[in-house]
């Protein structure tokens, strides 16, 4: 016998998730199943969040209001700007209270092994904020292969321009996760930043 | 320090298991599949996080089970493993997040009959001798060479993909990658066998009278990787894979001059392999300033009298050492702390000394 129709297309719906094969999926399902109550808050809150959350015209990250508070704020400096790998990442710096310029989200890395080449990133936009004139870009990649051949990528693209590129220093250990990476290790990190280059 | 306990549950044929160990040299005895190489297994485990045997855990897993759990007491320090799909590492209690960080806080060097292929076997073999060699005093070694091969599999999936005679964009930034962790990756690798010879030329010397060569083959032209890429591109894509780096290279040895693993005697190769692992034992304590646990998988069952002799002398240097064999005769030659591994109703009992025996 096979599981019924609409049980199915929830574990394939899931399995889309990153990191989620078909067994976590199944799991998953049935777990949901065990416990509608809390199924239907997940369904509230997703219904909440696709509605309400956009990604920021300027920055990229997510947010209620667009621009986001720290694009919109006018106690930053905004000669300044972080470029990070993903949301989370601004959120750990903000959290940390270690910068207080402007953000950039590149949405993803470089890796050919996912299919992802620069065009799925928010490269463009990022050199258009770059033209505008800015007095320092910091590279924030994770210092994983994929962050630092990011890192190297945008280095190589914004040479041209009249900046100063800096790379956050290795406080975090390689291969880390700025997502997981304590407040001082961030503040070491930020504070150690060295000019960029080749 | 010395291994003074060791746990086990549900790893290859021990149900549990619960031993303590003794300082000076550990005999193993029993007969053949009762479980000897499965006890040194577990030692070598806990320094490593992973098998002399095979590359998947899963094997390790008693049949029928879902999990194992080992643990080990060295001096004051507890390793323990945990492995259910994954593997988890906890030193005195504490989850280690990076397992590179706990790599070989039980120090061990362990000679098994698998070590033969170091000498016969493919350069994959040889590779990992060497990485496994260096990362036991340079934990960061580790962290460079899986930033490398990850860099190895992006540019890999580019060149798979591409088609001959087109540019493939993008490659330079992962050639790059692999060309600035190539460098430390070969340097480490060139000291440690100029550090490694220096200790196996003596070791070789005392059990053979002769003298051995071990010499670095580069896999790449390091000093220009990057033009190396570039003129080789049309092969690399017809391949599909990348052909010049770390991942292609190996360690040559020699004796009378000539290449061991293409003309040497059985008997040679084993004496080689014998004192690549001494070499590295006495180069670990000069560096670590602490005796690494020896471990003895066989390897010696055929030595002759002689060769047994400078062996043992050899192996009287060492806190502890755990000898795994089914040479009843090895107890007559000291003051050997003797296991017993006998099987009882299919399951392995140990029985240490004349002491009772350990339910398992
Ligand atoms: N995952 C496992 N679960 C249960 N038993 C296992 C598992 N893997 C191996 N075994 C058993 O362990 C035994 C082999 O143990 P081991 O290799 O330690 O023997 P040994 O004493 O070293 O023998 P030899 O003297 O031949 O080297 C075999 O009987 C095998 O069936
Ligand atoms: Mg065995
Ligand atoms: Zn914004």
């Amino acid at each position: 016998m096979k599981p019924p129709r609409v049980f199915s297309r929830l574990t394939e719906s899931l399995q889309v998730l990153p990191g989620i094969g078909k067994k976590s999926a199944e799991r998953m399902a049935f777990y949901l199943l065990s416990y509608p109550e809390e199924g239907m808050m997940i369904v509230e809150s997703l219904e909440k969040v696709l509605s309400e959350i956009k990604f920021c015209s300027i920055c990229g990250n997510i947010t209620v209001e667009d621009p986001c508070s720290v694009c919109s704020s006018s106690d930053r400096d905004r000669k300044k700007i972080c470029i990070v790998e993903k949301p989370m990442d601004v959120f750990a710096i903000e959290r940390a209270g270690v910068f207080d310029g402007l953000y950039h989200v590149l949405g993803g890395l470089l890796s050919p092994l996912d299919g992802k080449g620069p065009e799925d990133l928010r490269i463009e936009e990022m050199v258009k904020r770059v033209k505008e004139g800015l007095n320092e870009v910091i590279i924030a990649t994770n210092p994983t292969t994929e962050g630092e051949a990011t890192a190297m990528f945008i280095r190589d693209i914004l040479k041209t321009f009249n900046v100063k590129i800096t790379r956050i220093a290795r406080g975090i250990p390689v291969g880390a996760d700025l997502d997981f990476a304590d407040e001082i290790t961030l503040l070491r990190a930020m504070e150690g930043r060295m000019e960029y280059k080749e | 320090m010395y291994l003074k306990s060791l746990y086990a549950k549900n790893f290859r044929n021990f149900k549990t298991l619960k031993l303590d160990l003794e300082p000076g040299i550990n005999l193993i005895l029993g007969d053949n599949g009762v479980g000897k190489t499965n006890l040194v297994e577990i030692v070598y485990f806990l320094s490593t996080f992973g098998s002399f045997r095979t590359p998947n855990d899963d094997d390790l897993v008693r049949f029928g089970e879902s999990y194992f759990i080992i643990s080990g007491m060295y001096g004051d320090v507890k390793v323990e493993v945990r492995y259910a799909d994954k593997k988890k590492v906890l030193v005195n209690k504490v989850k280690q997040e990076r397992l590179s960080n706990a790599f070989s806080t039980i120090p061990v060097i362990a000679l098994t009959s698998s070590d033969l292929e170091i000498v016969d076997g493919a350069p994959v073999r040889r590779r990992r001798f060497m990485n496994i060699g260096i990362s036991m005093y340079k934990r960061p070694y580790i962290d460079i060479l899986s930033l490398y091969s990850r860099a190895l599999k992006q540019r890999n999936s580019l060149l798979k993909h591409a088609t001959t005679g087109k540019e493939i964009s993008g490659i330079e930034i992962w050639e790059k990658q692999l060309a600035m962790n190539a460098s430390p990756i070969v340097t480490a690798r060139k000291d440690y066998i100029n550090r490694l010879l220096h200790y196996a030329v003596p070791v070789f010397y005392s059990l053979t009278g002769q003298d051995i060569e071990i010499a670095y083959k580069e896999g790449a032209d390091y000093e220009n990787l990057m033009e190396q890429f570039k003129q080789m591109r049309k092969k690399e894509i017809e391949r599909g894979y990348t052909l010049y780096g770390p991942h292609r290279d190996d360690i040559i040895f020699k004796t009378k001059g000539h290449s061991a693993k293409v003309s040497a005697s059985f008997g040679i190769k084993r004496l080689i392999t014998i004192a690549l692992r001494i070499a590295q034992a006495r180069m670990l304590t000069q560096i670590r300033g602490e005796e690494p646990i020896l471990i003895l998988d066989e390897m010696i069952g055929e030595l002759d009298k002689e060769k047994l002799e400078l062996l043992s002398d050899l192996l009287m240097d060492y806190e502890q050492v755990l000898i795994a064999t089914t040479r009843e005769d090895l107890q007559e030659r000291g003051d050997y702390n003797i296991y017993r591994i006998e099987e009882r109703d299919g399951a392995p009992f140990i029985r240490k000394g004349a002491e009772t025996i350990h339910s398992i």
